[in-house]
């Protein structure tokens, strides 16, 4: 019974491999074969070796893109962090109902597609939009912001869609706590402020480093809020990816930009594990 | 003798170091303290016991600031501390599920109460080195908390609240993750770093035999209010109220109106009643208790009266004789003890113990059972006359929850019996 139990292990998890098999790993090698290849003069992809997709990228245009979108990934990030921690922080401190219904506010937006939650910031930001009635109504400003296409913008509609996987992170491992940690360090003569940066915040980090991987990958590609909010006028690496396959027909080029953002996403993650020294994020990577 | 220079021995072993006056604490609707009052004295060993939710860890938090009294006052060396923060105050905690650092190693965790009071790096290093060869951990330093067994965390925690010298150490139920043997060796062990550091202790319990071994004082808890404060021994041979007799020990609960009190011994007619069993039984037996002088001086022949009588102290002979004729219901054998229980009739079932495990009595069996009068302890006898000079502390508080009394007239007293 053993031994064939033991032989027939792998049927359990032969699923599994077949999926990642057939739904990542072939995807991700057919992109690297394509971002290898020669695009075609008027549709499609030519069976030619390059290395003209990749040496392409070094050109300082498309190298600024990825600055502008590093930048603006880090702008994310840091600004998630500010709102998500407190918030995150202080809905694990709600009595149990509330916590409930809190979790229910945060979530309900992923109910709805989040390119119809972008149309709804064009109404706000838009000239003579709601943000500008307010604004003026108060005498706070005397004539439109022109919030709409602008950096600006982009970043708060990133921030905005991006905040409930940071909130979700850090009230996950805030609601691990064991607060009795607190209070051993307030016994021990710690005041509030320095038993929360000497064990609370060290407590919940796994948490914080999760929601910066769980923000900071998706804001290094995401296109359409960039579209939306931006006008054309910001310019992302998952602008660049999108326009390349669709209105400029380059797929080998889409497929070269492709491969290289996962690479520099790769090590910047990696990079952020040796530096803050901790192994497991929330079971994440 | 180096301890010495870090821990002065304090020499005035009768200066006060910590009061309660008067605490009540409520939760909700549920009141969990009813006005408690208590005075600790230097270096004293002081245990609460009682079962969970008597309200025992919510007055050590409030002692430790971790928690804010809603009536009432916490004065440390004199000064009135109630409103301040746990850092503000002298007094550390060692935690009951230890809540040491998991993302310190075992010296930083010692060391973290000296790092925020800015003690120099040498002297942190020192203190922290001596603590670690107080609970016998020397090398340890550089362990996590996950590295250690119970044992060792139990020790790292009493090291981390001991190293800051405060002037009461807190300890709740410090133990009570431990194994059997490893309690008994960990009593020992609080026991004699006690003696060595000369720390109030304030120790909280649910174990009476940690109690009973380890406390100078002992302060009974029953649902928010103090039942009993006295020495083991006071709290074990002459407990004050059937709650008391009944937690601290096995004790046999018997009933019955007062006939006459002669000689300091009160005869009281026990009502035992009919029962369903085959065999007739009196009504009423006499039994016997010893009386205090001052219960003597409260008791009224034809007062109803309780008598504790520890199971130890029953004792059971088959021929008729004074005392009371019951049948034998069982008989079981566990640690170390044979406990014989009678039917009672009215009474209850009544036990007795015995060591080892002979006994030619079989369930069934009538015996006679019977104690020497001194063994007789008459408890929840309310010494209710107004300003007797001879009342002790925790009369004073039960009659303090019974007519409100004015809070400095109780502290006139506790400073009287303290």
């Amino acid at each position: 019974m053993a031994k064939k139990k033991r032989n027939r292990w792998w049927i359990t998890v032969a699923p599994l491999y077949v999926f990642t098999i057939f739904f990542v790993a072939l995807p991700l090698l057919y992109l690297l074969v394509l971002s290898f290849m020669t695009r075609a003069q008027t549709w499609g992809v030519v069976n030619e070796f390059t290395l003209d997709n990749y040496l392409r990228i070094g050109k300082p245009v498309y190298l600024n893109t990825f600055r502008e979108s590093f930048q603006l990934a880090v702008l994310t990030t840091i600004s998630t962090l500010l709102i998500g921690y407190p918030f995150g922080y202080f809905m694990a401190r709600l009595s149990k109902k509330a916590k409930g219904r809190m979790m229910l506010l945060v979530v309900i937006p992923f109910w709805t597609s989040a390119l119809m939650r972008m149309y709804g910031w064009i109404i706000i930001f838009r000239s003579k939009g709601i943000l500008d009635k307010v604004l003026m109504g108060l005498g706070i400003t005397a004539s439109p912001l022109k919030l709409l296409y602008s950096y600006p913008a982009v970043l708060v509609g990133m921030v905005y869609s991006l905040l409930p996987f940071m909130i979700l992170s850090v009230y996950s491992s805030t609601d691990k706590m064991d607060w009795s940690l607190v209070e051993a360090a307030r016994d021990l003569g710690a005041t509030k402020w320095r038993a929360f940066l000497t064990v609370t915040l060290k407590m919940t980090l796994p948490g914080i480093l999760s929601g910066i991987v769980l923000v900071f990958i998706p804001s290094m590609g995401l296109f359409f809020i960039a579209d939306i909010l931006g006008g054309g006028k910001v310019m992302l690496v998952g602008n660049l990816i999108q326009n390349q396959l669709q209105s400029g027909r380059d797929w080998p080029f889409a497929a070269a930009l492709s491969v290289v953002l996962m690479i520099f996403t790769s090590i910047m993650i990696w990079i952020y594990r040796r530096a803050a020294g901790v192994r497991e994020l929330e079971g994440l990577l | 003798m180096a301890e010495n220079v870090l821990y002065p021995v304090f020499s005035s072993a009768q200066k006060v170091v910590l009061e309660l006056e008067h605490i009540t604490k409520s939760f909700g609707s549920t009141q969990v303290l009813k006005g408690i009052s208590l005075s600790i004295k230097q270096g004293e060993f002081i245990t609460f016991l009682g079962a969970s939710g008597c309200g025992k860890t919510t007055t050590l938090r409030i002692i430790a600031g971790l928690e804010t009294p809603d009536e009432g006052s916490v004065r440390l060396n004199g000064k009135d501390v109630t409103g301040l923060e746990p850092n503000q105050r002298n007094v550390n905690t060692v935690f009951q599920n230890y809540a040491l650092f998991p993302h310190m190693d075992v010296f930083s965790n010692i060391a973290y109460g000296l790092k925020l009071k800015k003690v120099p790096k040498k002297e942190i290093a020192a203190r922290v080195e001596e603590m670690l060869e107080l609970v016998q951990l020397s090398g340890y330093g550089r362990r996590m908390p996950s590295e250690l067994s119970g044992g060792q965390k139990q020790r790292v925690a009493i090291a981390r609240a001991v190293v800051n010298n405060p002037q009461v150490l807190l300890l709740d139920e410090p133990l009570g993750a431990l194994d059997l043997q490893l309690r008994r060796q960990m009593q020992v062990e609080l026991k004699r770093i006690q003696k060595r550091l000369g720390i109030t202790f304030i120790y909280i319990t649910h174990d009476q035999e940690e109690a009973l071994n380890m406390s100078d004082r002992i302060v009974v808890m029953d649902n928010g209010r103090f039942e009993q404060v006295g020495t083991p021994n006071e709290v074990y041979y002459h407990p004050k109220t059937s709650y008391v007799a009944r937690f601290v020990g096995t004790a046999n609960m018997i009933s019955g109106r007062l006939v006459k009190v002669w000689e300091k011994i009160a005869y009281i007619d026990a009502e035992i009643g009919d029962n369903s069993s085959s065999w007739t039984r009196p009504l009423t037996t006499e039994v016997c208790a010893a009386l205090t002088g001052e219960q003597e001086r409260f008791l009224k022949p034809g007062q109803t009266v309780t008598v504790a009588v520890r199971s130890e102290n029953l004792l059971l002979q088959k021929e008729v004789g004074p005392g009371l004729r019951l049948p034998v219901m069982e008989k079981n054998f566990a640690g170390g003890l044979l406990r014989i229980s009678l039917d009672g009739g009215k009474l209850g079932e009544l036990i007795a113990s015995r060591q080892g495990m002979d006994s030619s009595l079989v369930p069934g069996d009538l015996v006679t059972a019977s104690w020497a009068p001194e063994h007789g302890i008459i408890v929840d006898l309310a010494c209710d006359e107004p300003d007797s000079p001879t009342e002790n502390r925790d009369k004073a508080d039960k009659r303090k929850e019974k007519h409100s009394m004015a809070g400095d007239r109780i502290k006139k007293q506790e400073g009287q019996n303290g």
